[in-house]
């Protein structure tokens, strides 16, 4: 297992916590509370491999695409160079026409998320993506009312990203933000990794914590850690 | 601001300093040697300041401005030292972190009681019970979902080999799937479906999922779209997933009876499409073999049989009978994968398709 390809987070203490990064090819899933960080911390792990020269891809469901870049560079002045990752081609951050997919209503179930799965695959495929994050395949599951559909849709969409040499970071929304309700949904089976986000209320202030619950083909730490969101990027206090 | 980071910046001005001079000094040797003493002095200074990061009594360690630097400092002095007590100076949820990290080096569990949290306590005794294979301290954990999480992850380290953890479980989601996962792994490690009864009949996805994703027979590459034909099932139970993979394991279509159902009926289709040496690839029949699954299914299994027969007879017009534009991108994809062939990718109308079976062709070296 040692020799385990993987794609390191760049992300401050989340590699010691990954022993080192996530294993190439894996799905994994972000998950956490509202306002947790999901959306920040995957475009921070896609920022960072992209100024390595991994080419990344970045769809965005829930928001404007370009409120993702405004967003990110607003959190963290200090990744302003992003903008030369996306003009250079390195960093795509797209998704509008999946987005209006799945606001309207009009197409069946299973056409449209047909439809998604190619608006995704033509993303990833403007420059040849190898790090991909969506954010967020809870949206999915809205879309498609019947559970048996969505699963066996999620489980297409992570064996097509697999197929395309893809490794994948899909954020998902958590009915509870406290720890003590750890409990997955069967459709969290289909990834490879879940990484959890939570608050870890003390009344008056806003604490955060995470820790990987899953990542296949690699060991990892399972200590609950707290993290910082700062102007400088994540900062997940692990033990290095 | 903090000795340490204006060493950092100093570090960050040498370096530049150091490039520049010595495209300007090739000719002046003297200067080059001021120069590379200077960096050496300077790295020196560097070094020592960063080394008292992680050596530096607490005193030294209090005394770090900036906040973040100072937290690290503490806990890692707190680690080297397995003196938790160091974790008190730090705030909430740091202070609570630090005593888990002391905690799970030392396996401590009485430490793990210098946690504010109840969220980290039960970290805290849930690392030290997996990594001392000793469940028994879950039960100091007060809430039963969390203390049967503990219990989860001493059996998982044991690869669920021991049914008494499950017993340990009060939380019947974890329960279910110890239970499951522990006769699962006996059934198909031993090719002896005695052990599927014991596993339960009634439907539960959660449960099946954690078999597929968790279980022993569990095969990376194997979790593919053929594994989605039985992952969707509805009404697929635990225990006839069971009998379908130790028939599937056995190659003993018997068994496939015993999964009754539609997982019946797709246990004696795996068994046609993974017995290379007996099944005769030419005349395999898609539309016959598929007949009998469900609607919602079909088209998985047509791609799953005519994958199979296009793979083992080298024929990508097998591929292209499929009629599903998406489903044929599949199929030519895995034949040019897996004859190193990249000129059949040239089948893929869709260009984002195609390059990605050109390069899944020309990478593959194994
Ligand atoms: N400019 C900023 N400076 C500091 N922190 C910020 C800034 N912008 C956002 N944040 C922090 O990031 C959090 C939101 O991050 P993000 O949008 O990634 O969360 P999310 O989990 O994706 O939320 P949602 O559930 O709404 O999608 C906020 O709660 C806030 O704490
Ligand atoms: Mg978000």
């Amino acid at each position: 297992m040692g020799d385990v390809q993987r794609i390191n987070t760049g992300v401050e203490g989340l590699d010691d916590l990954l022993y080192g990064g996530v294993p190439e090819l894996n799905q994994v899933v972000v998950a956490g509370g509202p306002g947790s960080g999901k959306t920040l911390l995957s475009m921070e792990i896609l920022y960072h491999a992209a100024k390595r020269g991994i080419p990344a891809a970045f769809i965005a469901l829930e928001e404007d695409p370009r409120t993702v870049v405004k967003n990110f560079k607003s959190a963290f002045p200090s990744f302003s160079d992003v903008d030369d990752l996306i003009n250079n081609g390195t960093l795509v951050v797209g998704g509008e026409d999946a987005a209006m997919r799945i606001q309207s209503t009009s197409d069946s179930e299973s056409y449209s998320f047909g439809n998604i799965v190619s608006d995704i695959e033509t993303i990833v495929g403007t420059n040849n993506a190898k790090l991909v994050a969506i954010d967020s395949v809870s949206l999915i599951k809205l879309m498609i009312s019947d559970n048996l559909t969505y699963r066996k849709s999620m489980l297409a969409l992570t064996s097509n990203l697999r197929r395309l040499g893809v490794t994948g970071i899909m954020t998902a929304e958590m009915p509870s933000s406290e720890r003590k309700d750890l409990k997955f949904s069967q459709e969290f089976f289909i990834f490879d990794g879940i990484l959890a986000m939570y608050q870890m209320g003390e009344a008056d202030k806003r604490t955060l914590g995470m820790e990987i619950v899953k990542m296949r083909g690699s060991n990892h730490s399972w200590s609950l850690v707290p993290y910082e969101i700062t102007s400088g990027g994540f900062k997940v206090y692990s033990i290095q | 601001m903090s000795g340490l980071n204006a060493g950092v910046a100093e570090e960050n001005k040498v370096g530049e300093n150091g490039r520049s001079k010595v495209v300007l000094t090739e000719s002046d040797k003297k200067r080059l040697f001021l120069v590379a003493a200077l960096i050496l002095v300077l790295l020196a200074g560097v070094s020592i300041a960063l080394g008292s990061i992680h050596k530096a009594p607490l005193a030294a360690c209090e005394g770090i401005v900036l906040l973040q630097n100072r937290y690290t400092c503490l806990n890692n002095l707190a680690i080297s030292t397995s003196n938790a007590s160091v974790c008190s100076k730090l705030p909430y949820p740091y202070n609570d972190s630090c005593v888990v990290n002391v905690a799970s080096n030392t396996r401590s569990i009485d430490t793990c009681n210098a946690t504010r949290g109840s969220a980290f306590y039960s970290n805290c005794v849930s690392n030290i019970s997996a990594s001392t294979s000793d469940a028994s301290y879950c039960g100091l954990i007060t809430n039963s979902s969390s203390s049967s999480y503990c219990a989860y992850r001493v059996a998982q380290e044991s690869s669920f080999d021991n049914v008494s953890y499950c017993g340990l479980m009060k939380d019947a989601y974890y329960a279910s799937q110890c239970y499951a996962l522990y006769y699962y792994n006996r059934a198909t490690s031993s090719s002896n479906a005695t052990y599927c009864t014991y596993i339960q009949n009634t439907t539960n996805a959660t449960v099946l999922y954690a078999l597929s994703s968790n279980g022993r027979a569990f095969n990376y590459s194997s979790f593919n779209i053929s594994e989605s034909l039985y992952l969707g099932i509805i009404n697929a139970t635990p225990r006839s997933y069971c009998y379908y993979k130790v028939a599937v394991l056995s190659k003993n279509p018997a068994l496939c009876s015993l999964a009754g159902g539609t997982i019946g009926e797709l246990c004696t289709y795996s068994l046609y499409t993974h017995q290379n040496t007996t099944t005769n690839y030419t005349n395999l029949n898609a539309s016959y073999l598929c007949a009998n699954v469900p609607a919602s299914f079909k088209d998985y299994c047509i791609l799953g049989v005519q994958t199979a027969k296009a793979a083992n007879t080298n024929n990508v017009s097998v591929c292209l009978a499929i009629g599903v534009a998406q489903e044929e991108y599949s199929c030519i994809s895995t034949l040019a994968s897996r004859y190193n062939e990249s000129s059949y990718c040239s089948y893929i109308s869709n260009s984002t398709a195609r390059s990605a079976c050109e390069i899944s062709a020309t990478n593959r070296t194994a």
